[in-house]
C-alpha cells in the first residue's frame, strides 16, 4: 500500500510555478528521502500534504484516502509533522507542550511517557522549553510528531542546525522508526550524504518537478560509475582495451565505463590470460554525485 | 473544549491575568484621582467616576487592548506553532480558541472597573446614590470599545509577525483618542479607538469663576454602541479573514 500517492500535484505562486505535477508514491513502512536543494519546492511539496498550503493542481491521497477539506484533520490526526523548524512554546515545560499537543490530537496522556523514552527527553520534561539546546527542541518536535502512533512521519529538514553528534540521534530515531513504531517516514534535506545513510527510497525535486523516484538501491544501479583496472602489462593490454579505456596516469591503470556484467567478465577474463589483472575496482557514485548527474549540475 | 484547553494550557507563565487586573486597576485608581476624591466631590462621586473612567479609558485601553491582542498571538509567533497546530485543529477552531481567550480577559476587565466604581465609592464613604443604569452602560460600553478594538490590533498581530506594529498602532490609537476628545463631537466618531468618551453619559461643567465642577447627565447613545457592535463585528470578520489567509 502506498501510504503517500499524489497525482500531478502542482503549485502555483502567480506566474512562477513552485512545485510542477509532482507524482509522489511513498510505501508503506519506507523511509523515503526527499531530496532536492534548496527552493527546490521541497517544504511547498510538504506543506500542501500537511494541508498547510493549498495546492494549485492535482490530488492528494493520504494513508489509502483522498486528502481534501473534510477529510483533512481526521487524516493528519494520524500524521506526525515537523516542518522546517519545531513548534514549541519556550515558556512551557517539554511536558506541558506535549500536554497541549496530545490534547488537540485527542491522544491519551499516558502516550507523553512514551514519546518522551524514545527522544530521550524523559529527564528534562520539567524544564522550559526556552532553556532546551537546539537538539533538544528538535528532538521534542519528533515527540510531538510521535504522538498517537501516527501511520505517517512527515519530517522536514529535522537536522537543520544539529551540530554532529544531534545529527547522529537524529539519524537513528528516524532510521529505527519502522520498526520501533510502525511509522512510514517522508523526510526532506538537502544534505545528500545524510540521507544516504537513513532512507530507502529517494525522490530527487529539482526546481519543482521530481527527476527520480524509487529505491535508493535502484537509483544507485542506474547510476553505477567507472572501472578502474590495473595490469602488469600495459602494453599488452592496450591492443585488448582499444578505445574502450582511458588510461591513467598511474601507469598501468585504464579507466572503463559502466558496461553489461557479461561484457565486463569476458573483457577480464582476456586481460587476466594476456596482460595480468592486479587489480578491479568499480567506482559507485555517491548520492551526491547521483543527484548532480541528475540535476544537470554536474559540469557547473 | 480541546481548544479552550490547549488555550489555557498555553497561557501559563504568561501572566495575561495580571495583565488584564494591572489595567483595570490602573484606570480604576487613576480615574478616582482626578473624578471621584476631593473635598466637596463625596455628593457626586460616582458621576465624577463615571465621568473619569471613560477618559481614562481612552488613554489607557487602546494600548492595552493591543498588549492583549499582542501577547495573545505573540506567543504563536514565536513557536512557530502555527504549522503545528493547523495540523491538529481548523484555522476556524484556532480563532475560536483565540476569541474566547480574549472575550474572558475583555469581561474580566469590564467586571473590575465596573464593581471597582460602588466598591470605591463604598470605601471613600460618596454620598452621592448609584445610578445603576450608568453602572450597566459604563460596563457594556467599556466591554463593546474593549472588543472591537482588541480584534482590530489582533488581526495586525496575526499579519505581523513581529508586534511591533501592533504596539505602535495602539499607541498612536490612545494619543488620538485623547486628542479626538478635545475636538468637535463629530471628529470624535471617526476616531473608534477614542469611543470611551463619546460613549459617556455623564458630561463635566467647570465653573471657571468659582472653580465648582458638576456632572450632569446626557442621553445614552445607543445608536453609537450599535455602531461600536458594527466595528466590532466588522474588526473581527477583518482578523479572521487574516487568520484565514495566513501563510505559515
Amino acid at each position: 500500500m502506498q501510504i503517500v500517492e499524489t497525482t500531478n500535484l502542482t503549485k502555483r505562486y502567480g506566474t512562477s510555478t513552485v512545485v510542477s505535477q509532482v507524482s509522489l508514491s511513498v510505501p508503506e513502512g519506507s523511509v523515503y528521502g526527499f531530496i532536492g536543494p534548496n527552493g527546490a519546492g521541497k517544504s511547498t511539496t510538504m506543506k500542501m500534504l500537511l494541508g498547510l498550503v493549498k495546492p494549485s493542481g492535482g490530488e492528494i491521497h493520504l494513508l489509502g484516502k483522498q486528502m481534501n477539506e473534510r477529510s483533512r484533520l481526521e487524516l493528519l490526526r494520524q500524521t506526525g509533522s515537523l516542518i522546517e523548524s519545531p513548534s514549541c512554546y519556550g515558556h512551557l515545560t517539554g511536558e506541558e507542550n506535549l500536554q497541549i499537543a496530545a490534547e488537540l490530537k485527542n491522544v491519551p496522556k499516558k502516550d507523553i511517557d512514551r514519546v518522551l523514552e524514545i527522544v530521550e527527553l524523559k529527564d528534562s520534561r520539567k524544564r522550559q522549553v526556552k532553556q532546551y539546546s537546539l537538539g533538544m527542541r528538535q528532538r521534542l518536535g519528533i515527540a510531538q510528531a510521535l504522538l498517537g502512533n501516527p501511520k505517517l512521519l512527515i519530517l522536514d529538514e529535522p537536522t537543520n542546525g544539529l551540530d554532529p553528534s544531534g545529527i547522529q540521534q537524529m539519524r537513528s530515531l528516524i532510521r529505527d522508526m519502522p520498526n520501533r513504531c510502525g511509522a512510514t517516514v517522508l523526510i526532506s534535506s538537502h544534505l545528500l550524504s545524510e540521507m544516504e545513510q537513513m532512507v530507502d527510497w529517494v525522490g530527487i525535486l529539482n526546481h519543482g518537478q521530481l527527476l527520480f523516484q524509487g529505491k535508493l538501491a535502484a537509483l544507485r544501479q542506474h547510476s553505477q560509475g567507472d572501472i578502474s583496472l590495473r595490469v602488469l602489462c600495459p602494453e599488452k593490454a592496450l591492443p585488448i582495451l582499444g578505445n574502450l579505456a582511458k588510461p591513467d596516469r598511474e601507469p598501468g591503470v585504464f579507466h572503463l565505463p559502466a558496461m553489461r556484467e557479461d561484457l565486463l567478465a569476458e573483457l577480464v577474463r582476456r586481460l587476466s590470460v594476456e596482460a595480468g589483472v592486479v587489480e578491479l575496482n568499480r567506482h559507485t557514485k555517491s548520492l551526491e554525485e547521483i543527484f548532480l548527474s541528475l540535476t544537470g549540475e554536474e559540469s557547473k | 473544549m480541546r481548544t479552550l484547553y490547549a488555550e489555557l494550557k498555553k497561557a501559563r507563565r504568561r501572566h495575561n491575568l495580571f495583565v488584564a487586573v494591572s489595567i483595570s486597576l490602573f484606570v480604576l485608581l487613576w480615574a478616582t484621582q482626578t473624578g471621584g476624591t476631593g473635598e466637596g466631590r463625596l455628593e457626586q462621586g460616582y458621576s465624577g467616576l463615571f465621568y473619569a473612567v471613560p477618559v481614562m479609558n481612552t488613554v489607557v485601553m487602546p494600548l492595552g487592548t493591543a498588549v492583549l491582542a499582542s501577547r495573545l498571538w505573540d506567543l504563536e509567533s514565536k513557536g512557530n506553532s502555527c504549522r503545528m497546530l493547523l495540523t491538529l485543529q481548523s484555522r476556524g477552531e484556532l480563532f475560536l480558541g483565540k476569541t474566547a481567550i480574549a472575550l474572558l480577559q475583555i469581561l474580566l476587565i469590564s467586571i473590575i472597573e465596573s464593581a471597582g466604581i460602588p466598591a470605591l465609592g463604598k470605601h471613600l464613604g460618596f454620598t452621592e446614590p448609584l445610578d445603576w443604569r450608568q453602572f450597566w452602560w459604563l460596563a457594556i460600553s467599556t466591554f463593546a470599545v474593549n472588543t472591537m478594538l482588541f480584534f482590530l490590533w489582533l488581526s495586525l498581530s496575526i499579519r505581523f509577525d513581529n508586534q511591533v506594529p501592533t504596539l505602535a498602532a495602539g499607541m498612536v490609537g490612545s494619543l488620538s483618542g485623547l486628542f479626538a476628545a478635545f475636538m468637535p463631537s463629530l471628529v470624535s466618531y471617526f476616531m473608534p479607538w477614542g469611543y470611551y468618551i463619546p460613549l459617556s453619559t455623564i458630561r463635566m461643567d467647570w465653573n471657571r469663576e468659582t472653580r465648582i465642577v458638576r456632572y450632569y447627565p446626557t442621553p445614552y447613545p445607543v445608536w453609537l454602541l450599535i455602531l461600536t457592535a458594527a466595528f466590532g463585528a466588522l474588526f473581527v470578520v477583518l482578523a479572521w479573514q487574516v487568520l484565514k489567509h495566513k501563510e505559515v
